[in-house]
């Protein structure tokens, strides 16, 4: 394998991060919620989407993906906003969340069984350029990923709802005396959240196939970019997607898959002794 | 086993209890324990002493090492280390073949033994643990009303203020981190020699959130707490084995009724079924 086809292969895994990333920014960003329940939606979307897909191919990715975002309204609705209602603490927030992951994991295993499952939607067939292949799936990754991402990051920087979720992140009480229903904000960042999750898990379920494990590798990858990133910039969520991205590829390259989530910590570990803020984080003197 | 989880909930209560540090690693410092002792006193075939020692010495660097990055956040950058560390220990455990044989295990690990005396059967066990288990209460106890007790409870409470007492708030915590994880290693060499086998899926993220999870229905910040917390979580299993649930259905359902009595603890009794703490 040449080091091109090493970095295209790092490229296509970053960008499906890079969407995790931005569902756990967003929903860490503005509900403060440390959200380990998104591995569980994520799985969602595959889950259905396997149930289906034999029956119903193109409908299946949409109910998949209607039904995660179902869910993550319905668990939004049910346990964090009214927790968060009565003043919850992050311990609390957080601890809930990991209640509702144990819950819904092990509901999915009961239903689905442990096996790993293959999501066969489209035909698996690749390119190949010289010594380089990319398959089809690399390719519906990539520029499914892309157009997502671009699409987002134009709506964070022009859209009114997406200056709402902003302003819901630094002060809600204020966004609340404009006038503004915290709830309904609540519920689309979420709604946004659980469609970026879906697409990301199907995404990755066609290429590689998923297991319930895959959750929680995604939950990993999310946050740690984005605290890697700087919890304040978006773009930095994106960036360190992709270095963690490359940094993974090279070394799965060079010895194994096994050590992936290794690599993806003691990165973490090494920044935030150097830099705690995140590497994309700069503060500046509060004068100038 | 209610002795040695009992060790773990009375450490934990001291991290996350008194010092109100979430950790999730609990089970990767269980499993370095047991791990380091099977690894020293089985394949190197040290004896008993040297092993316990060894392994206590690893488990205090690693302890230090990985609480000066830990303390630097509070919430969920230390979470996020944690986790991450308990993930490091889990692939580590799993794929360093040669040290730890991998998923495979190791198998016939030395019982425990004191002049000549040897701990392999259940009723010389027993008492060994519940001993050693009754010891951790009274030396958490004793820490509890200390001095420094009262500092980690302040730090907890208000750390701004502890500091503007000059206390090093950083450094209380480390202690106590570093306290327990000794006494969670203490439970994975205890774990270790009654089980004589030991594999990686006992040490996993699952794990520390079973462990977390006995503090936060139990309840924290007092004595009792973790004691009820024990009695009911490994109760559970023992009530669906005796329903006459198979044992595929029977994991799962158990982590569903753990994660169901965890929300119904964070909406009803928000300081666990006997706690002193407020978890919001």
């Amino acid at each position: 394998m040449t080091l091109i086809q090493i970095i295209i292969n790092g490229i296509v895994s970053a960008s499906v991060s890079a969407l995790i990333a931005i569902a756990f920014g967003l929903l860490y960003r503005t509900t403060k919620i440390f959200n380990i329940s998104i591995a569980s939606v994520y799985l969602t979307a595959s889950f259905i989407t396997y149930l289906l897909y034999k029956n119903i191919p193109i409908l299946s990715i949409i109910v998949g993906i209607l039904a995660t975002c179902l869910l993550g309204v319905v668990i939004e609705i049910t346990i964090y906003y009214p927790l968060t209602v009565r003043k919850a603490s992050p311990a609390t927030l957080l601890i809930s969340s990991i209640a509702v992951n144990v819950v819904l994991i092990n509901l999915l295993a009961l239903l689905f069984g442990n096996e790993t499952k293959l999501l066969d939607l489209f035909e698996r067939n690749s390119l190949k350029i010289g010594d380089l292949i990319i398959s089809y799936a690399q390719l519906i990754q990539i520029t499914i990923s892309f157009c997502i991402l671009t699409t987002i990051t134009i709506l964070m920087n022009r859209n009114k709802y997406f200056k709402l979720i902003r302003a819901l992140g630094d002060n809600p009480i204020l966004l609340k005396t404009h006038g503004y229903s915290v709830i309904k904000i609540r519920i689309l960042v979420t709604l946004i959240s659980s469609f970026l999750l879906a697409t990301a898990s199907l995404l990755k379920s066609f290429d590689i196939g998923f297991n319930l494990n895959a959750g929680t590798s995604a939950f990993l990858a999310g946050s740690v970019a984005v605290f890697l990133g700087g919890v304040e910039n978006p773009n930095g969520w994106v960036f360190s997607s992709f270095i963690i991205s490359l940094i993974q590829s090279i070394v799965v390259y060079n010895s194994s898959n096994q050590w992936n989530e290794m690599v993806l910590f003691i990165t973490l570990i090494l920044v935030i002794m150097l830099k705690p803020q995140g590497m994309f984080s700069f503060t500046s003197r509060i004068e100038s | 086993m209610i002795s040695i989880y009992l060790i773990i909930a009375y450490s934990l209560n001291l991290v996350f209890g008194t010092g109100g540090l979430l950790l999730l690693c609990s089970s990767a410092f269980y499993g370095l324990g047991a791990y380091l002792y099977a690894i020293l006193s089985t394949t190197l075939k040290l004896p008993l002493l040297q092993s316990v020692t060894i392994t206590m010495l690893y488990v205090t660097v690693i302890a230090v090492i990985l609480g000066i990055l830990a303390v630097k956040f509070r919430g969920d950058g230390f979470v996020l280390v944690t986790l991450g560390f308990q993930l490091i220990i889990y692939t580590v455990l799993y794929n360093c073949i040669s040290w730890t044989n991998g998923p495979y295990g190791i198998e016939r690990i030395k019982s425990l033994s004191i002049n000549g005396f040897v701990f392999n059967s259940v009723s010389s066990f027993l008492p060994l643990v519940s001993s050693f288990a009754l010891l951790v209460f009274f030396i958490f106890k004793q820490i509890d009303h200390s001095n420094y007790g009262l500092v980690l409870k302040a730090t907890r409470n208000d750390f701004v203020a502890v500091e503007s007492l000059g206390i090093d708030s950083k450094k209380i915590l480390m202690i106590s981190f570093v306290i327990s994880s000794w006494f969670l290693s203490f439970a994975g060499i205890f774990y270790a020699s009654h089980m004589s086998f030991i594999d990686p899926t006992s040490f996993n993220l699952d794990e520390s959130i079973f462990q977390i999870s006995i503090l936060l229905i139990g309840g924290t910040g007092n004595l009792k707490g973790p004691l009820v917390g024990t009695i009911v979580l490994l109760l559970i299993p023992e009530i669906l084995r005796f329903i006459g649930l198979p044992n595929s259905i029977a994991a799962n359902l158990r982590q569903i009724i753990y994660g169901f009595s965890l929300l119904l603890v964070i909406f009803l009794r928000p300081k666990g079924i006997v706690g002193n703490n407020g978890l919001g």
